[in-house]
Order: C-alpha cells, then structure tokens, then sequence
C-alpha cells in the first residue's frame, strides 16, 4: 500500500492521475535495471527509478 | 479554502452548467469523443465515421484532434477525436488541446470513452469532465476483452452511482455503437429541449401550437411532444436522461485567478478516487484477482528484464531489418541452401521486374532519339520507376513497425531504453518518437507533443531527423546492394543504429551547452500485449502504399520530369537546345556544387544534385540518379540502378558508403522542417537542427569515407 508520495508538481499531479494515490494497493509486477512495472487499478505502469524512489509504500 | 466548490450532487450544478454551455442549434451539431489514451477512441472514430485514422497499441498515437462526419446511419452530426489524456490538468501540449476544445469549442455532447479493462484509472477522468457540467455520455469500450478476462460490467448500476448515462460497446465490432448513438442523439435533444425550456411560454400553448398547463414543467412538456431530427422517437430516452445528474464528489475547482494549491489538487484526487471505489466495487466484478500473474506480465519478465532487455530489442529490429534488406534469408546458404532473399528482397525484385518491363514497353511503343523518349523512358520511367520498385520493401518495413506497435511492444521499448538513455539527457519518453522516426519523420515530431517538459520536447524534435525514415531506404538499399551485395542487411541495420547514436550524443550535447538540467521522469503505461489486428495492420500498409504511391505521383513526378529537362537541356554550339548530359545546365550547376563532396569520396556532380534533389523529398535522391542514369549510361530504365549504374555515374564503393551516411544525417526534407518549425514554433530552432545537421553528415560522412579507404575499399 502507498504510505506517502515525496513527488512534487507535474509529477505529483501525473502520479496523482494514474491513481498512486496514498491508500492505494499497488502491486510490483517486475523490477528492473529501468524502474518498476507497477499493477495499479487493473492498468500497468511503468515508472523509471527517481519516481520509485520517492515513494513510501508498506508491504 | 477554495475559491469554489462544485457539488455533483446538487441539482444547482447542472443548471449552472447549462449556463456554460449551452447547445447552439444553428451549428452543425457536434460530438467529441475524449478518453484515456490507447482506449479505442480511434477506433469508435473510424467506426462512427467511415474513415481509417492510424490505430496503435501504446499511448499517445493521436496527438492532435481529427474532425470527420458521421456516418449516416449513426445520424448526422461532426465527430471529433481528441488526443487521449489521464486527466485535465494542462501540463502537456494534448490535455491542454482536449481542455480547452471542450470549454471554448462547446461540443453538443461529448462521448467519454473509458476502457472496461481500465474502469477505475479511466473514470478520474470522467469524473473531471463530469464536473465541467458539459453534457456526456459514457461509454465503456472493449466490453468483449473484458467478457473474455471474465470482468462483469452493471452498466445500469454504474450508470445509477454516476448519474451519468452509460452505455457497454466494443467499437472494434461495432458492438452497441448504433444504442450509444441513439442515447448521443437524445442527450443532445434533452440539452436543446432543456434550453428552449428556458424561454417564456404563452398562455395556454407553445409556439408548436400544443397546450400547455399552467402546472406543467415546461421541459417535461417539450420532451413528450419531441421527436428526434433524426426520426427516432427519443422522448423516452431523453427523459431518462433528465433524471441523470452527476453525483460525485465535492472538488476545489480553479479559476483564473486562483488556480489550485498542489495540496488541493492531491486532496481532488484523493476524493475523485474514494468516490470512483465506491462506484466500481458496486458495478464491476473482476474476473482475475490483483496481483495474479497473466501472459503480459510473464512475457514482460522477460522482454523488460534487466540484462535481456536492450539484446532482445536490438535483435528485434535486426530481424526486422533483415527480414526487408537481405538477399540471404535467414543465413541458409551456410547450410548450403539457397541464397534465399527475403520477403523484402524478393518482393522488390518483382517490383522492379515489372517497372522494367513498362519502361522497356515505352520505350518500344515511342520512337526512339526523340525528346519524348528521353522524358518518358529515361525521365519518368527511370525516375519514378526507381522510387516506385521500392515500395514492397518499404511496405515490409512497415509491416514490422507496426506489428509491434499493434501487439504493445513500443512502450516497452520506451522503458527498457529510458535509463540507458538518461545519462545523455534524454528518457524513454523521446525513444517513442524517434521509433516513430524510422517510419516518417512528420508524425513523429507530432508525437513530440505528449512530452510534457518543453526543454525534453525540443531536444527530442532536433534529434528526430537523424532517425532514417522510410523515404531514406531506398538510397540504403541501393548502395548497399550494389557495394555489399553479401551484407546490405548488416550495413543497413548498421546505419540505422548508427542514426540512434547520432541523435543520443546530440541531446548530451544539447543537453550541457543549451539546456541544462534534469530529463523529465518516465511514467508510462504499459498496453496489454495484443495479437495482432489484420485489419489494423492491412490499414497501415494501405495508409502507406497510398501515401508512397501519392508522393510518387506529385513530387517525384515532378522532380523527375525538371531533373530530366535541365540533364538534357543546355547551352550548346548552336544555342540552348538538347545537349550531351555532360554539357546540360544541371551537370554545370552540379560541378559547381560538387566540390563541397570531394574530401567525402562523391565530388560528383549527380551525387551532388541528388542530394540537393532530396531536400524536396527524401525519395527523390534515387530518383534523380535514376533518371541521371538512363541519361549516362544512353539505355533504358529496365537496367535499373546497380553496380554498372553506380559506376557509370562515378560513385566508388568507399564513396558509396560515405554516402549512405550522409543521406542518413543532412538537411531533412521540405515536410520535416516545416513541421519542426510549427511544432517548435521557432525559426532559430529549425535553422539551427538544418545547420548542425549539414555539418555532422559532411564529418561523419568524411569519417566514414576515411574507414571504408583504410579497410581497403575503393
């Protein structure tokens, strides 16, 4: 589940769009040299590591 | 605390919508169709319309919005098709498009598209559209995918909890297309309906002559004495629609003035998002349980994995290349077996076969040494014959391109080259572009609109160029047959990676001299993988077969018959009139150029001209050379452009293969550069990528001319 977001402006308001919201269930699908492939609200993303970085999640 | 606040579940909010948009009935009535991106919204456009807009499995194939006219069986009105967006906030070139089309342009009733896979991610936007008040209507798209994941979708019950009419369709079979048409049709009467309601009636009837009491609602009224201008009785329908009313949640709303803190837009979303879980958990069943692993996350695992990745990539496109560009299929000769060509090779070989065959059939049919001759035979035969031999091979090329791009692999590739691509300043955002680049160098620069960070927007636009589009293969193919007839797929898969390379250390050039600062973070969506379509395949190949044909037909028609002319025509003993090809105005014009090409191995002066040709259109290199060639060597275009032609013109292998690389990397076309100047909306721009990219295709170019010498060609 997504604890927190530290992702500010339009990265914050794209994160905020797809649905990473905080509450959100999300599931790591792969990770990779490239970033993360995210489960999220039955659509995938991908997202490369500086967003995954700024993501607080607990398992 | 929020300059206003809209309550969708306040009657008060519809009405003040109505006041923003109220439908003009002197206009031709007009639906826009809006969703996320890569949710079929094409696809319901070329079924409403007729038509066969360019269809892809990845986000961000539609960039700017299409207008057509509805298919007379759906009704008549225009359709629009707006470029795809998660939401309407303004941060790129395509949600500011969709945004402001809906508030500024007033469509009569807008077609919300939401992809039934994707129900929850797609109904945020929804919801904001919902809270602009514009009259819409929701359709949930690929209902048979969603059938067959096992997904259970209550349309009534998610039309109830919205407050929104929604309707099931599959637009790919045209599946409840003509329902959502009809409910379209009758949500546009109910908002005309509704605004005549507004307007006094006088005692006792309406203008229409039909009595009215004193106690009746005058909406409630009009609709039961409406039938729809399409001949359909829609009153029912629309009253329906009457009772709909948005019911989501309170949300901050901007303003000119006060635009919204970044905390008020979180907190929105958070809101939208809480409001869209209750809707779906009450409407929607999943078939599969999150977290369960399916074909596209296992076939991902290993297509996206970190070591196998980039490899497998590279051998993708090599296989694409080989699979056009070898005249070895498949290595078999190893085996003894063969050389077999393929597909590409084989089918240009027909081609070519038949153009020489109607080249060989006029010039039979003309009498000979007459200028007639000359212009059909050596001029238009020779000249668009030429371009027009390759088009099977081009066809191959984009048979592969979008066969991955059908089946989702594009955005893959994004993400996979995004960090590779970061430490030159540039992310897998701009890798979709310039795959793009490989078919055509103009849509490609468009897609350059869904990038968000103008700085990454403009690099990527000066770096579209040095990907080798489709008009470029021709020049590749016949050099490199005619020079490395045993490896012209590994010298053309060479020159396209060795375009990639160009484009990478421009931006990490750009990139510390012009603009400093970081790339913009990657966040994509990954497409479900997809067998591929034959119907969206068969329509790319026809797009691009009638576009080469149409090219072929215009420009290099007309390059062909001015190159001929000035290659024939000169100033000669006894005045100007028909000369040797040598004495003609264009070999003197040529040779004046032709010196800027010596240190390259081609100071010649058709090379010389061919490229100047090429500025026009890329295809037009090999078509002057045609052309050029008929005229040198004194025969017919049935020879075609060889080894012999090559010679005869004065090309040498080393400097053959110099000149690959500079067709690969000088000026773009006309058409390239004005849609960079458009889309970069500035002139010093566009200068700047047509100078600097002059100047890399002279140095590599004369590096290139340098290796090929030292490694013993000549």
């Amino acid at each position: 589940m997504i604890t927190g977001c530290r992702a500010t402006g339009r990265t914050r308001a794209r994160l905020d769009s797809l649905g990473l919201v905080v509450g959100e269930k999300v599931n790591v699908l792969s990770s990779s040299w490239a970033g993360l492939i995210l489960e999220i609200k039955g659509s995938r993303l991908a997202v490369c590591k500086s967003v995954a970085d700024t993501m607080e999640v607990s398992a | 605390m929020a300059p206003s606040c809209h309550d969708g579940a306040h009657q008060a909010s519809t009405v003040a919508a109505d006041q923003a948009f109220p439908p003009s009935p002197s206009r031709t009535k007009t639906y826009a169709l809006i969703g996320n991106p890569n949710c079929g919204k094409t696809t319901l456009f070329n079924e409403l319309t007729g038509t066969s807009q360019h269809v892809g499995n990845w986000p961000g194939v539609t960039v700017e919005k299409k207008i057509g006219t509805l298919r007379s069986d759906y009704g008549s009105a225009q359709v629009v098709d707006l470029p795809g967006i998660y939401s309407l906030t303004s941060y790129s070139i395509e949600e500011r498009v969709s945004r402001a089309y809906i508030i500024d342009e007033r469509p009569d009733v807008v077609i919300d598209i939401v992809e039934a896979a994707n129900i929850e991610r797609n109904l945020f936007l929804t919801c904001q559209i919902a809270e602009l008040g514009v009259p819409m209507v929701v359709a949930i798209n690929m209902m048979d995918e969603a059938r067959k994941a096992g997904d259970i979708i209550d349309a009534d019950e998610l039309s109830r909890r919205l407050g929104l009419p929604v309707l099931p369709i599959t637009a790919v079979t045209g599946e409840g297309v003509i329902e959502l048409m009809h409910t379209v049709g009758a949500h546009r009467l109910m908002e005309q309906v509704r605004c005549e309601s507004e307007a006094p009636f006088h005692k006792g009837e309406d203008e229409h002559g039909h009595g009215f009491q004193d106690d009746e609602d005058p909406l409630e009224h009009r609709l039961s004495h409406h039938t729809d201008v399409e001949g359909r009785t829609n009153a029912l329908i629309a009253e329906h629609l009457y009772h709909n009313h948005y019911k989501g949640p309170m949300t901050y709303q901007p303003t000119d003035e006060h635009p919204l803190t970044e905390a008020q837009e979180t907190e929105n979303a958070n809101r939208r998002y809480a409001f869209i879980k209750q809707v779906v958990q009450a409407s929607v069943t999943k078939g599969r349980a999150a977290g369960e692993v399916n074909r596209s996350d296992r076939a991902d695992r290993i297509l996206t994995n970190r070591f196998a990745g980039i490899p497998l990539f590279l051998a993708i496109m090599f296989f694409m290349f080989h699979c056009t560009f070898s005249s070895d299929f498949l290595g078999l000769s190893v085996f003894g077996i063969g050389p077999i060509p393929s597909p590409g090779v084989w089918l240009q070989g027909l081609a070519g076969q038949l153009v020489a065959l109607i080249a060989s059939g006029a010039s039979a049919v003309l009498p000979g040494d007459t200028w007639m001759h000359g212009l059909v035979v050596d001029g238009i035969c020779g000249g668009v014959g030429a371009v027009l031999s390759f088009l099977p091979q081009i066809c191959v090329l984009f048979f592969f391109l979008t066969l991955l791009e059908d089946m989702g692999y594009m955005a893959r590739a994004a993400f996979i080259m995004d960090r590779a691509l970061r430490p030159f300043g540039l992310s897998g955002k701009s890798f979709v572009p310039m795959l793009m680049g490989f078919g055509c160098n103009v849509p490609a620069m468009m897609a350059c609109r869904t990038m968000e960070n103008e700085s990454d927007r403009k690099i990527t636009l000066f770096l579209v160029p040095f990907m080798s589009c489709g008009a470029r293969a021709p020049v590749f193919l016949v050099f490199a047959a005619a020079f490395f007839p045993g490896n012209a797929d590994a010298v053309v898969f060479m020159l396209y990676i060795f375009g990639i390379v160009v484009a990478v250390l421009t931006a990490w050039l750009l990139r510390a001299l012009v603009f400093k600062g970081k790339t913009t973070p990657l966040i994509i969506e990954l497409p479900r993988y997809r067998a591929p379509r034959f119907g969206s395949l068969g329509l790319a190949l026809k797009r691009t077969i009638l576009d080469y044909l149409q090219r072929a037909g215009t420009v290099i028609f007309i390059m062909s018959i001015v190159i001929w002319f000035f290659s024939n025509f000169g100033f000669g003993l006894e005045g100007f009139g028909m000369v040797e090809i040598q004495e003609s105005l264009l070999a003197q014009a040529g040779a004046a150029i032709a010196p800027v090409f010596g240190p390259l191995g081609f100071g010649i002066w058709p090379a010389a001209v061919a490229l100047i040709a090429g500025f026009a259109a890329k295809e037009s290199v090999i078509g002057t050379l045609g052309v050029l060639a008929g005229g040198v060597q004194g025969s017919d275009a049935a020879a075609g452009l060889g080894f012999a032609a090559l010679s005869s013109l004065g090309f040498t292998a080393a400097g053959g293969f110099a000149f690959m690389v500079f067709s690969l990397l000088y000026l773009p076309c006309l058409a390239t550069v004005a849609t960079m100047r458009r889309e970069s909306n500035s002139r010093k721009w566009t200068l700047a990528q047509m100078g600097y990219s002059f100047a890399v295709a002279w140095i590599c170019a004369l590096a290139a001319y340098q290796l090929a010498l030292l490694v013993g060609l000549h």
